[in-house]
């Protein structure tokens, strides 16, 4: 598949969703919501754990991109914090790590993590990820938008 | 081969992101000779793990490949390796040319 078809098949699911990123590393959040925004999603960023749990809250995102090392929360409280919340637990979350190793993924499923991202990824790897989980979700048909 | 023998073929679309990229680099570079010298070395896997994850995702193989020695010399408090790791990201951070397709 071309990139320019991948691409058009994941704007024709995904464009006009709302991604929350959540990394301490601002190249990776300015990176990942470059990307997401060139496929047609809106993406907004948090710098850590309390602040990407608050936007959770305060922006209904329909997905969340969780860095896991990040100081203060990691990324796999966040995600437990966040699936342990009634008004949360729905939002897909993919953890975005660099430790491609069983432990980690191990971890992240028992946080309720949705999938997995491993760094450093390039863009269409992104997209064919995000857009398995939002069609998992479910985000097309009963979404906002 | 270019002239500094380093050069870094990048999506056009990152453009304007290179030079933020590029200046939290010299920084970063600077924050681990600072640890170094403190042998603190929680930091430098910290910054390390940091470098894997961001150098590919932009197109900087060597930052990532960097990134990981770095981290994993780190593990072992290995200050030689680090330190001739830093001296390479130094000559790589003044050298790199970029190229845009």
């Amino acid at each position: 598949m071309s990139e320019a078809v991948a691409r058009s098949r994941v704007m024709g699911l995904s464009s006009g969703f709302r991604v929350l990123v959540v990394d301490d590393d601002p190249d990776m959040s300015e990176f990942l919501a470059h990307m997401l925004r060139a496929e047609g999603m809106d993406a907004t960023t948090a710098t850590d754990g309390e602040e990407g749990i608050a936007k959770v809250h305060a922006e209904a995102p329909d997905l969340v991109l969780l860095d896991v090392m990040m100081p203060g929360l990691s990324g796999f409280e966040v995600c437990a914090r966040l699936k342990s919340d009634e008004a949360t637990a729905m939002v897909p979350i993919v953890l975005v790590t660099a430790l491609d190793d069983s432990a980690s993924r191990v971890r992240g499923i028992e946080a309720g993590a949705d999938d997995f991202l491993s760094k450093p990824f390039r863009a269409r790897a992104l997209s064919a990820r995000l857009q398995a989980v939002l069609s998992r979700s479910g985000r097309r048909i009963t979404g906002r938008h | 081969m270019t002239q500094s023998g380093y050069t870094v073929t990048v999506a056009k679309d990152l453009a304007d992101l290179i030079p933020s990229f590029m200046s939290n680099r010299r920084k970063e570079l600077e924050t681990l000779r600072t640890a170094l010298a403190a042998s603190d070395f929680e930091e430098l896997r910290r910054l390390g793990h940091r470098m894997k994850g961001a150098g590919s995702s932009y197109g900087f193989d060597l930052v990532s490949t960097i990134g990981k020695t770095i981290e994993d010399a780190a593990k072992a408090s290995d200050a030689a390796t680090i330190g001739s790791n830093l001296d390479t990201y130094e000559d790589y951070l003044a050298k790199v040319e970029i190229v845009y397709e």
